[in-house]
């Protein structure tokens, strides 16, 4: 099985993956969570703009958007 | 009296449930954060009143945002909690559920948009639903008012179910046995609206179809305005109102200080309504038959919009661009706002998390941002001379705003937080819940800018009178000729944009400007100095210090476009 970690950041558009870990500070993982976006849960990206920017995944069964920065900070497990 | 808190997720409805809980009206929008401030209103339970508090949405008792933090200080003061549950994503509500059955105050829960959920194929066991959670569970949809009746009804038996406080862990995985246990999920195909939500957001669909959107809601803006204006308005005025003004005019005798009240001054013998400048001439025409139109156009687009839930899906396209300009991709919301009115626009900013953003965003909304009173205005007088020079005014207000806010953000210490936000899916407005909301919006209008605008024009009579305007235009001359290139008068005109920028616009149109000195004027008059409604809200929000920062760059910015355009516009 072929299974590689990157971030959200740089999940290609329609892939899935599971998130291992989220970094960054109590706010960002508290707001995140919220959302769906937590160690353990599935997450599919839904859009990637041209540049670095915002980007949308559903989770949780609801849609997200993610600043690029905080994107690079959920480290996710590509679902082959 | 008993106190009764409206809590839950932002977006999942509270405001809808308080409006038909209370029958008050308030606005509610398809995107997180229309409620900043706390709402109350009364109603009647078991023959005794009590008060219900629509707070703010959160998502759990940690505070974070300010908005958040006002939602967790309200819980101490309340008696009892209706936790309004989106029915269509159990999983993002619980959190905040579970934090608050863990609290030592009674709670219901009002499972809303039960109907979109069933339309998306997801059906949750009511009973099982309580069982767990240990409170009533009641399925509502707040929009058509579906079990607001047994919501009501069953306050009564809100309890305290006397849960142990979990740790984060044990939160999660009590919500993963809840969900499993409760939600069933029926397979079904993506429907149009969810495709259409995607195409929205990915690039090489969203930038056309954001374009497409804004040419269209331009477009649509202004047919309904002109037309309005063209079918209706116009008319009334000139056939019916003018002649029974004339009458009125012959009666009081041109020349008495009551007729120059009143009327106003006669051009060439007839009442010309946005020179004469009396109460009943002007005063009217002005706030009802040029300004209102629009305000009816403009809210209807910014509704539909703001229903449809689009706003957060422009905020992602934009995210970049705000980033460089200190903010992030929500920042374009109150800006959007400010569009109709200042004044909610700049609450709006409330939103943000920082308060560098805030500064900056209420900066930019009070100086770039043309309210559509303003912009009725414009179009009014200065598109007679052709849309071209519209064009210069609205193409400066837009670059004024994006290069004010990527200015700020360099000379100001600190950096932007990144875009967390929730996307809302698509819905089809409510048409009665949308008229409700382009109605209250009208009746604020009504209420709160007809009165200065006829105050206005009673103070611009008056002062006139005492001459004060005239030491003011001899004081201010340097400036506004050679600067500006304006008659010494249009300070006036600058002056009373303090009031209303629409009386101030109407004013300009009395002086008999060329069509490059009106631009230069309406560019400056726009960004120069708020409205008295929009200041208060701006000091409430920014404190003094802050307030003056901002005026300092308002009275600069403002004189440094009117020099330059003076000097492009000849």
């Amino acid at each position: 099985m072929n299974i590689t970690n990157i971030s959200l950041a740089d999940l290609r558009a329609g892939e899935s993956g599971r998130v291992l870990r989220v970094s960054g500070g109590w706010g960002v993982q508290r707001r995140l969570q919220a959302l769906g976006i937590r160690p353990g849960s599935t997450v599919t990206k839904v859009s990637a703009p041209f540049r670095p920017g915002a980007i949308v995944v559903s989770a949780g069964g609801g849609q997200a958007a993610l600043g690029y920065g905080v994107a690079r900070k959920v480290i996710v497990e590509v679902y082959p | 009296m008993k106190k009764i808190l409206l809590m839950g997720n932002p977006n999942v409805g509270k405001s809808a449930v308080f409006a038909r809980l209370t029958g008050a009206r308030v606005i509610s929008s398809n995107y997180p954060g229309t409620t900043v401030e706390f709402t109350q209103g009364m109603l009647t339970l078991e023959g005794e009143k009590a008060l219900l508090i629509d707070v703010p949405g959160a998502y759990d008792l940690e505070a974070a945002s300010q908005v958040e933090e006002v939602a967790v200080g309200m819980l101490d003061e309340g008696d009892v909690v209706i936790n309004v549950v989106d029915a269509s994503n159990l999983e993002r509500s619980l959190p905040l559920t579970l934090h608050l059955l863990e609290r030592n105050i009674p709670v219901i829960v009002a499972l809303n948009m039960w109907d979109d959920a069933l339309h998306r194929g997801i059906s949750v066991d009511v009973r099982k639903l309580e069982a767990a959670l240990g409170v009533p569970v009641v399925p509502t949809v707040a929009i058509s008012g579906e079990g607001i009746k047994e919501l009501a009804s069953r306050i009564a038996e809100a309890r305290v179910p006397g849960q142990n406080k979990r740790s984060e862990q044990e939160r999660w995985s009590e919500i993963g046995r809840i969900v499993s246990e409760v939600q069933s999920l029926t397979h079904r195909h993506r429907t149009f609206l969810e495709t259409l939500g995607d195409a929205s957001v990915k690039p090489w669909t969203g930038i056309p179809i954001a374009a497409l959107l804004l040419v269209a809601a331009f477009v649509v803006v202004r047919f309904i305005g002109e037309g309005l204006i063209g079918i209706a308005l116009e008319p009334l005025f000139e056939s019916v109102w003018k002649p029974l003004m004339l009458r009125l005019s012959a009666f009081l005798g041109p020349g008495s200080l009551l007729h120059a009240i009143v009327i106003g001054k006669l051009v060439d013998g007839d009442i010309d309504f946005v020179q004469s400048f009396g109460l009943l001439t002007t005063g009217l025409f002005v706030p009802l038959g040029m300004v209102l139109p629009y305000i009816l156009s403009f809210y209807v687009v910014l509704g539909f919009l703001e229903d449809f839930g689009y706003l957060p899906r422009l905020a992602v396209l934009l995210d970049t661009m705000m980033h460089r300009m200190g903010l992030h991709g929500w920042a374009i919301i109150p800006s959007l706002l400010g569009l109709g009115c200042n004044v909610p626009g700049i609450l709006a900013t409330r939103i943000l998390e920082t308060r560098r953003e805030r500064f900056i965003a209420a900066t930019i909304i009070s100086i770039g941002v043309p309210c559509t009173a303003l912009q009725a205005m414009i179009w009014g007088l200065l598109g007679r001379h052709g849309a071209g020079y519209v064009i210069v005014v609205y193409g400066t207000l837009f670059l004024v705003w994006a290069l004010l806010g990527r200015v700020l953000n360099i000379v100001l210490k600190g950096r932007s937080p990144e875009l967390i936000m929730e996307i809302p899916p698509y819905r089809l407005p409510s048409p009665r819940a949308l008229t409700q909301k382009v109605w209250m919006r009208l009746a604020a209008f009504l209420k709160e800018a007809v009165p200065v605008v006829l105050l206005g024009v009673l103070a611009v009579n008056i002062l006139y009178f005492v001459g004060v305007f005239d030491t003011l235009a001899r004081w201010t001359a340097p400036v506004m000729t050679r600067v500006l290139g304006l008659p010494e008068e249009a300070v006036v005109a600058m002056a009373v944009g303090f009031l209303r920028k629409d009386v101030a616009v109407g004013m300009l149109g009395a002086l008999d400007l060329t069509a490059g000195q009106l631009t230069v004027a309406v560019t400056v008059l726009a960004m120069l100095f708020p409205c008295i409604a929009t200041f208060v809200v701006l000091w409430k929000q920014l404190g003094w210090a802050d307030l003056g920062k901002s005026v300092v760059l308002m009275l600069a910015s403002s004189l440094l476009v009117g020099a330059v355009l003076n000097v492009l516009v000849h």
